[in-house]
């Protein structure tokens, strides 16, 4: 029965691609196996901001209004939790930079885990997803909270029996994948899309680079250490006594991240928390992590994959440091070589110029807010 | 059922095929792939290897830019192959293209990216899947202004001398600057290729080169860290390191 109603539905969905061409065909993960029609959408008109490059939206998961505004009711709903009590935004708080200031993020029933919750902020061009990059698209990515013991703790397929049974979600659905059929795939990729709208671009440093601002001397000083080599002449070939920040932070495309792992030199042993290695399982990856985006920074403390810092003095001071010695140290990080040696004004210069990717309007925009309010 | 699937494969061949090949062949397929080495060992990510003084080194990480592969023929055009490509010298690479059939003498590439698109072009204006790109580049970009690494290394080594210690010493050499441009010509003996056929060119890259060749030796206790800006002359004597491990094997 079951394999003859699939046969069925695969005819028709070919049928359909070979009308058409432009259908997605849903995988078989759920009871049914329907297609999304997206012929009734309207087409979310993303702006991509100066000096960005373009966003790959994904072939299954065109970027629509009611896409968005279904991603965005299900970013807030506490539904997708067990016992009713948190949603995506719970740990993913606007005022934090849609990140926690708990160093570690409450799940159901109080259980934490062993990780800072990440900010949310232009995903919609990042490569990979989480502290150790295990997942390559924003879609995978969404279906792990809900199902993960230690943040929502619950089965998809009671996610999906709560909001049929809610007289929102199936016109809601209906509107975004043009039937009333709610699925865990759909739901991820209405919320994909809303966080593929969830983009800063109004930053001191975004308007600077399109002649809208002039930094002050401060904020110059900040910015030409962020950019130039560290280190002393004496030990480091090359040292100019800069920051290095940008090799790792980079902003060829604005993004104040390589998207890139490495390891900046937080610990001597990974055991704790081996990192990419936990995904690669190759132990030239052990203590690396994803670099996080730098962008509203000041909003995200605590820092770092666990939180140890709760300032960014006491970032500076650590690679002020040139950080613990080890086996997967990159190599930009002056452990060798005395560290920085950045004087008390350098330091509070680059302050001053972290504090240029400060982006209020994203941070206190409405259309990202809770809309069960 | 039958029916069903009868129709599935007609509408399918009507509206989703790809255009068919011309009957007919015209066109020689031309491969060329790097055999990569260390010394006489194959080179491997990840494996501790020797330099000139003995002591321990891993590579972590070895990567360039090479930019217009082309076949040189007997009336010495070109035949351009790949316009740019990000290679990872771990992966054993290989470049493969169709193009009109000749008879080849030399094969030719740069390393590096040429100066009209090194700083002048926007890498956000590339599609993110181009290898010039952001995304694409994979960290072999810096800022708007300074361009791509055309060439990086990074690895760690042991300067206590030891046998036992972990390898912790950095080495980082990352080269970028028009003035770090090469262009590698590279003579075979001629080699006729037809249409209809495929032919593999094998390039040696030979990593331990990159350390030290007849000209010059890397002494990793000071010649360990070049981000090419700050400390150009290692950068270009790392360059032409590199430059002298690409040879026919
Ligand atoms: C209990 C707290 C919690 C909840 C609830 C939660 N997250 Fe997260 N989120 C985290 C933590 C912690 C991480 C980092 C986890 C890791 O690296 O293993 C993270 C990482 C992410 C990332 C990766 C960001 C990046 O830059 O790679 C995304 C995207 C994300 N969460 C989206 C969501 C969505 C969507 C939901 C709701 C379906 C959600 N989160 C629910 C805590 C939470
Ligand atoms: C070698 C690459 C590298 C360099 C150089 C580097 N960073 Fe980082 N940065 C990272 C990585 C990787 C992380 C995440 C590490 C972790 O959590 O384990 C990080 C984390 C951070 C964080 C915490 C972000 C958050 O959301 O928790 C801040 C702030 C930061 N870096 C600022 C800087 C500044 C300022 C500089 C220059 C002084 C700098 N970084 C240089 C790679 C680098």
């Amino acid at each position: 029965m079951k394999l003859r109603s699939t046969y069925i539905g695969l005819c028709i969905a070919l049928l359909a691609t070979a009308v058409g061409c432009k259908y997605d065909i849903m995988e078989e993960d759920e009871k049914t196996v329907e297609r999304d029609d997206f012929s009734n959408t309207t087409a979310y008109n993303l702006q991509i901001p100066p000096f960005f490059p373009p966003m790959d939206i994904p072939n299954g998961n065109p970027l629509t209004v009611e896409g968005v505004t279904l991603g965005r009711y299900l970013f807030w709903e506490k539904k997708l939790s067990l016992d009713n009590s948190i949603s995506c935004g719970s740990c993913h708080a606007p005022e934090h930079n849609f990140s926690d200031s708990n160093r570690f993020s409450a799940g159901v029933g109080g259980t934490l885990g062993n990780r800072q919750s990440m900010p949310l902020i232009n995903l919609g061009w990042a490569k990979y997803f989480f502290w150790d990059g295990r997942r390559a698209t924003l879609e995978e990515q969404i279906l792990d909270p809900v199902e993960n013991p230690i943040e929502m703790h619950e089965d998809w397929d009671n996610v999906v029996e709560k909001l049929a049974q809610d007289t929102l979600y199936p016109p809601l659905f209906k509107a975004a994948f043009g039937s009333t059929t709610i699925t865990k795939k759909r739901a991820a990729k209405a919320i994909a899309s809303f966080i593929r709208t969830m983009i800063s671009a109004g930053s001191k440093f975004d308007k600077q680079r399109i002649g809208q601002y002039n930094f002050t001397d401060e904020e110059y000083r900040g910015f030409v250490l962020y950019t130039t080599e560290g280190g002393s002449p004496d030990q480091v070939p090359g040292g100019s006594f800069g920051a290095d920040c940008f090799h790792c932070h980079g902003f060829g495309d604005m993004q104040m991240t390589d998207g890139l792992f490495h390891n900046n030199g937080l610990d001597f042993h990974f055991q704790a928390d081996p990192g990419r290695y936990m995904t690669t399982l190759n132990p030239l990856d052990s203590g690396k992590f994803k670099t996080p985006t730098l962008r509203n920074i000041a909003y995200s403390a605590p820092y770092m994959h666990d939180g140890r810092f709760t300032t960014l003095a006491e970032v500076i001071e650590h690679y002020n440091s040139g950080g613990h010695p080890s086996t997967t140290i990159d190599s930009f990080m002056k452990f060798t070589s005395g560290g920085l040696q950045l004087s008390a004004t350098a330091k509070s210069d680059l302050i001053a110029f972290l504090n240029c990717l400060t982006d209020t309007a994203y941070l206190n925009n409405p259309a990202f807010r809770d809309p069960h309010e | 059922m039958g029916a069903c699937a009868m129709m599935l494969v007609l509408t399918q061949c009507s509206a989703c095929k790809e255009p068919q090949e011309p009957e007919g062949n015209t066109d020689a397929t031309y491969i060329v792939h790097w055999i990569t080495k260390y010394g006489n060992d194959d080179l491997i990510q990840g494996q501790t290897y020797r330099d000139a003084f003995n002591r321990r080194l891993l590579l972590e990480d070895l990567r360039g830019y090479i930019s217009q592969v082309a076949l040189i023929d007997e009336n010495d055009s070109s035949i351009v192959l790949k316009d740019f490509a990000l290679m990872n010298w771990f992966a054993d690479p290989t470049i493969s293209t169709a193009a009109q059939p000749a008879k080849i003498k030399a094969l030719r590439f740069s390393l590096g990216i040429p100066a009209v698109y090194n700083t002048s072009v926007d890498p956000t204006t590339y599609p993110n899947a181009h290898p010039l790109s952001v995304a694409g580049a994979a960290g072999m970009f810096w800022t708007w202004n300074t361009g791509y690494i055309f060439y990086q290394l990074n690895g760690k080594c042991d300067l206590s001398g030891s046998e036992n210690q972990p390898l912790i010493d950095p080495i980082a050499y990352h080269c970028g600057d028009d003035t770090l441009f090469r262009t590698i010509t590279l003579d075979i003996a001629d080699v006729t290729v037809k249409a209809g056929d495929a032919y593999q060119f094998n390039i040696l890259f030979d990593a331990q080169k990159c350390f030290w060749n007849d000209q010059d030796t890397m002494d990793l206790d000071v010649d360990y860290l070049t981000h090419t800006s700050g400390n150009l002359p290692l950068a270009l004597r790392a360059m032409d390191l590199y430059q002298s491990a690409f040879s026919i094997p």
